[in-house]
């Protein structure tokens, strides 16, 4: 059984601190020792056959075994959880196997800090919104050698065009993405290089699908789980419908929400909209029986 | 219940001047797809279930589909 933890992500790759607060992850030396450029043009350039072809089955040919449950066996499961958390080699993992690339959910807070340390930042076209719903949407943003690669990636190119966005901006869009119930996700491309913040949905978001569905770890939980202060609530119920992990449901008899904190995922949308500011996000390492639950 | 979805091909054209099966799904299964992302050949892009031990066999798709390009099994 392949356990990860994102801990050990924090301990090799964040300098003491979460490893998306790490300064050294977003700089150009970094970007250069992991080869991104050259990775994130292929990654990027194939994400959609990356995702059909080798983690869900589909050949571009016509379908191919389909991704089903029962084909999805432990197998399987470890040997495609595998490619996500490869850290080796530093350059040349592969980026059709997306090897080295995978994520992790951050509360608004945190999505803002990162925002800080990123340079430049490019609002760039989703293509798991595309892959899914034929849809362009701008709204994941992307960083350093990413954002210089996507000139020659027409079809990430927002109409907005290539203008790179201020600290500022950047975190009043991802603000106002949180309000409207998106949810931030970090990746790195590759580990511990930090390419991109994303702002998705399930279940159109593509990691969070097989992350929900399949068990697949392209996504991990983030650093934080929610706890409700009862006695700041007043059980208007606006955090009900913020939940997209099914961890957060109203109780009557209380009056009050109920988080499953193994369920949840530490998006912080719950606690963003509440009026009362009743919803805390406290460290998940600081419950001794979630230090392994990412 | 194991479900199959097929689409024709030749029914749907292109996927990109329709759409409507990959957003009517309630449960986004359809992924739409091309050997070359960055291509405009119609030839090359093709829409198909990608979960199919989601699908609900609502039949959403298939009764929203001008071609009737469609088929459940
Ligand atoms: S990870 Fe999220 S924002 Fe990024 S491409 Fe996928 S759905 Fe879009
Ligand atoms: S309970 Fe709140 S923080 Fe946890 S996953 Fe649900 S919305 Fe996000
Ligand atoms: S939004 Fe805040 S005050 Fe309202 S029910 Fe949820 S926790 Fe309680
Ligand atoms: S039958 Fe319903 S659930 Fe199944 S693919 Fe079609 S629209 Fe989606
Ligand atoms: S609804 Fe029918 S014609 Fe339209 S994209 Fe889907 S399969 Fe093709």
């Amino acid at each position: 059984m392949l356990v990860i933890r994102v801990c050990e992500w924090c301990y090799k790759h964040g300098a003491g601190k979460k490893w998306y607060l790490n300064s050294r992850n977003y700089i150009q030396e970094t970007a250069e020792e992991v080869g991104a450029h050259e990775y994130i043009f292929e990654l990027w350039k194939n994400f959609e056959k990356v995702y059909l072809q080798k983690i869900y089955g589909i050949s571009a040919r016509g379908p191919g075994y389909k991704f089903s449950y029962p084909l999805v066996g432990k197998f399987i499961k470890r040997y495609i959880n595998s490619w996500f958390t490869k850290e080796k080699p530093l350059k040349g993992r592969n980026p059709r196997r997306a090897e080295g690339h995978p994520g992790q959910v951050v509360p608004l807070e945190d999505g803002k800090k990162i925002l800080e340390l990123a340079e430049p930042i490019l609002k760039v076209n989703c293509a798991c919104r595309h892959m899914t719903r034929g849809i362009k949407d701008a709204c994941c943003l992307a960083f350093g050698a990413l954002a210089e690669m996507v000139p020659k990636l027409p079809r990430y190119i927002p109409e907005s065009g290539v203008e790179p966005l201020h600290i500022d901006e950047a975190q009043d869009f991802i603000e106002e993405m949180n309000h409207s119930g998106r949810v931030n996700t970090v990746w790195f491309g590759p580990v511990p290089y930090i390419a991109a913040l994303c702002s998705c949905e399930y279940p159109e978001c593509a990691a969070t699908r097989i992350r929900m569905d399949y068990g697949l770890n392209a996504l991990l939980k983030g650093e934080y789980v929610a706890k409700v202060d009862f006695s700041k609530c007043d059980g208007c119920q606006t955090c009900v419908s913020r939940c997209q992990f099914g961890a957060l449901t109203f109780a009557d008899s209380t009056n009050r929400p109920f988080i499953d904190v193994w369920k949840c995922y530490g998006c912080g949308l719950c606690a963003t909209s509440c009026p009362q500011g009743a919803i805390q996000m406290v460290d998940r390492t600081s419950y001794p029986t979630l230090v392994e639950e990412w | 219940m194991k479900t199959d979805i097929i689409v024709d091909y030749e029914k749907c054209g292109d996927p990109r001047d329709c759409k409507k099966c990959m957003q009517i799904c309630p449960s986004a299964l359809f992924m739409m797809y091309s050997p070359d992302y960055e291509s405009n050949d119609p030839d090359e892009w093709r829409v198909d279930v990608a979960f199919l031990d989601l699908c609900t066999r609502c039949l959403d798709c298939v009764k929203v589909c001008p071609n009737q390009a469609i088929r459940i099994k």
